[in-house]
């Protein structure tokens, strides 16, 4: 049928294909821990020849970068990662382990690209802002608001996102101003602005910590100057995370202005400080699961003045007691 | 009309005949037709086999498959790549690696519940 002999010809293609195995399989490379040095680890990842591990490689590189301070190689690691899902994740990974620097623009600037992932960013990014020995104190009001509108302008892409950013940081860089300080002295903490309101927040949280024992009239009591405030060694590094506030909506709170909490709730901001202590002081009677929150909810349940803010916060506080 | 064929010369259909049986054939369907080597080759096939199951659920399909490939690095290395590709099945994969390193990689996956949620729109 082919002249020339070329049937043999065929045969020794078709013998010769590509696609013929080898008698014996390739071992996988043994998995291998990723390296510490970011240069060796940069490389690493582009020597991964199966692309799903270079990705999880340069989130690792991110991390790890981010978290010693070196920005530069974490925008690198971020930066080479193309899928959208990871180059998002990237950026949410580098954003937390930015804030364990106290690097907070470093941090919302990553948490501004962690796209789908930038609420969650944010949240656990402000949280873990370690509280350092050189803590502005409550005269700083000034520069916590300016800390809280950068971050509204780094988030400007999203609006919902820039609104939660800017009030994250005014809750937690002003929360850390008295809670922590070993010094939670009312009079730096009567600024009616949301910033005071803040400061409120951690003077109550401190006060707790400092002295367990207050119930809500002897919180009460400190903030009239009726009775001297607790003192205490300060907190460096990170704050105790105490109770979680659930991010439960309360219906009747809609439209109320609020403050942002650890662990994702809120707590509602009344226009008077002394009625906003007061909210803070319930609050943080619950965040330090104190015996003493249940009696000042029952008292309450008989009062009939009071003021709207301090009922909804009893209503809450009741729900999740 | 063609002349005559030269000597040596290749017939038309003769080259098309090699050039059909050198063309990749359809993907394997069974994890026993993927190549050997190289390496590379061979796991991105296992990969794709494994893969259908995964995204379906199917886990006692996906367990009867890992059940046919004999090297245990080989098999944690579909499940960290799977894991990676569908995080939102992380944990299932990642419990089913043997191997620490490989089985800690993937727990940088299944630790991060989030990446498992859908974006908003989708």
């Amino acid at each position: 049928m082919f002249p020339y002999g070329i049937h043999l010809i065929l045969y020794g293609l078709l013998g010769g294909c590509a696609s013929e195995s080898p008698p014996t399989p390739s071992p996988v490379p043994p998995a291998h821990a990723w390296p510490q040095d970011p240069t060796l680890l940069a490389q690493t990842c582009a020597d991964q020849v199966f692309p799903e591990l270079a990705i999880t490689c340069r989130v690792q590189g991110a991390a790890t970068t981010a978290a010693r301070g070196e920005f530069a190689a974490a925008e690198a690691f971020c930066a080479a990662i193309d899928d959208p899902l990871w180059n998002e994740e990237c950026h949410f990974r580098a954003g937390e382990s930015a804030a364990l620097t106290a690097d907070l623009g470093e941090a919302i600037g990553h948490c501004a690209r962690a796209g789908r992932f930038s609420r969650n960013c944010l949240t656990h990014a402000v949280w873990a802002l370690p509280r350092s020995a050189a803590e502005p104190g409550p005269e700083a009001l000034t520069a916590i608001g300016e800390a809280a509108a950068a971050a509204r302008a780094t988030l400007a892409a999203d609006p919902g996102v820039a609104g939660e950013g800017h009030d994250l940081v005014l809750a937690a860089l002003g929360r850390k101003v008295l809670f922590g300080s070993g010094h939670p002295d009312p009079e730096r903490a009567r600024d009616p602005g949301p910033a005071g309101a803040a400061l409120r927040t951690g003077l109550a949280l401190e006060l707790v910590r400092l002295a367990p024992e207050l119930d809500l009239p002897g919180l009460l009591a400190i903030w009239n100057q009726e009775r001297a405030f607790p003192q205490g060694a300060p907190l460096i590094g990170h704050l105790p995370p105490g109770r979680y506030a659930p991010p439960i909506p309360q219906a009747d709170a809609a439209g109320l202005p609020h403050l942002p909490l650890f662990g994702g709730g809120f707590r509602i901001i009344a226009a008077d400080p002394s009625v906003d202590f007061e909210v803070a002081a319930l609050e943080a009677l619950w965040w330090a699961e104190s015996p003493h929150l249940t009696p000042a909810l029952t008292q309450a349940e008989a009062a009939t003045s009071l003021a709207k803010e301090i009922r909804l916060t009893h209503e809450k506080l009741r729900m999740t007691r | 009309m063609r002349g005559p064929r030269r000597p040596g010369e290749i017939p038309v259909a003769v080259v098309g005949l090699w050039v059909a049986a050198c063309t990749p054939e359809d993907p394997p369907q069974h994890l026993a037709d993927c190549p050997g080597s190289p390496v590379e080759a061979r796991e991105d096939c296992r990969l794709l086999l494994l893969e259908p199951a995964v995204r379906s659920g199917d886990i006692s399909t996906l367990d009867k498959l890992l059940g046919q490939i004999p090297e245990t690095e080989s098999r944690d290395l579909a499940l960290l790549r799977l894991a990676i590709r569908q995080p939102e099945r992380a944990s299932l994969l990642c419990s089913r690696i043997r191997e620490p390193l490989s089985a800690e990689k993937c727990t940088q996956v299944a630790g991060r519940p989030h990446l498992g949620s859908r974006k908003r729109g989708e």
